[in-house]
């Protein structure tokens, strides 16, 4: 209706937030627990 | 006579329910980044920076919450605005019990904790007025969009 160019971007975080936060911590745990799992990959 | 369908429902406040899982995320976040580095209150700005960023999506879910509630009311756009500073509002006031909290805990677990009262009363003043500020520009942004001319009449 009278929606901002910039509101698309907006209302896509706001619908997908627990997704983005979620890929972020599982990120971070991956980052953090590298020296327990990189030897199961043989690096 | 009772008119069950005629009664507004049971709803919970979205400005309240939405600051409090924001808040929620917010302390997980803020407990997150202080284990990382070590137990030390480094990241609190980093944290802090954060959450300015959340009040305004805060506003924004809380509002839009609101704005679909009561979109076949007489009064489409009331309270939006209000339950997007809400939700920063509550969001504001819970990390700050949640920062105080963790401040008597740390103390008594032995570190040492500097507060200086003036500068902490004016860091949660500043912080509050953020937030209201912050939430009601989303809570605006989102109203705008359900604003509807009385005068059209190309609806009828």
């Amino acid at each position: 209706m009278n929606a901002e160019p910039w509101e698309d971007i907006v209302r896509f975080i706001c619908g997908w937030w627990w997704l983005i936060l979620l890929i972020i911590a599982l990120g971070l745990t991956a980052y953090f627990t590298r020296n327990l799992w990189l030897g199961w990959l043989g690096l | 006579m009772n008119y069950p369908e005629l009664e507004p429902r049971k709803r919970p406040n979205p400005g309240f329910t939405v600051g409090l899982t924001g808040s929620l995320v917010m302390i997980a976040i803020s407990l997150a980044v202080f284990f990382m580095n070590g137990a030390e209150t480094n990241g609190d700005l980093l944290v802090w920076v954060l959450q300015l960023v959340a009040y305004f999506f805060l506003g924004r879910i809380a509002a839009q919450q609101q704005a679909e509630f009561q979109q076949h009311t007489y009064e489409p756009t009331r309270g939006i605005v209000g339950a997007g500073i809400g939700a920063a509002l509550v969001t504001s006031i819970l990390m700050w019990i949640f920062l105080i909290i963790r401040d008597v805990v740390r103390d008594a677990l032995g570190n040492i904790v500097l507060l200086e009262p003036i500068t902490f009363c004016g860091r949660i003043i500043v912080d509050v007025l953020l937030a209201m500020g912050i939430g009601g520009f989303a809570g605006r942004s989102v109203e705008k969009q359900y604003h509807t001319n009385p005068y059209d009449t190309s609806n009828f």
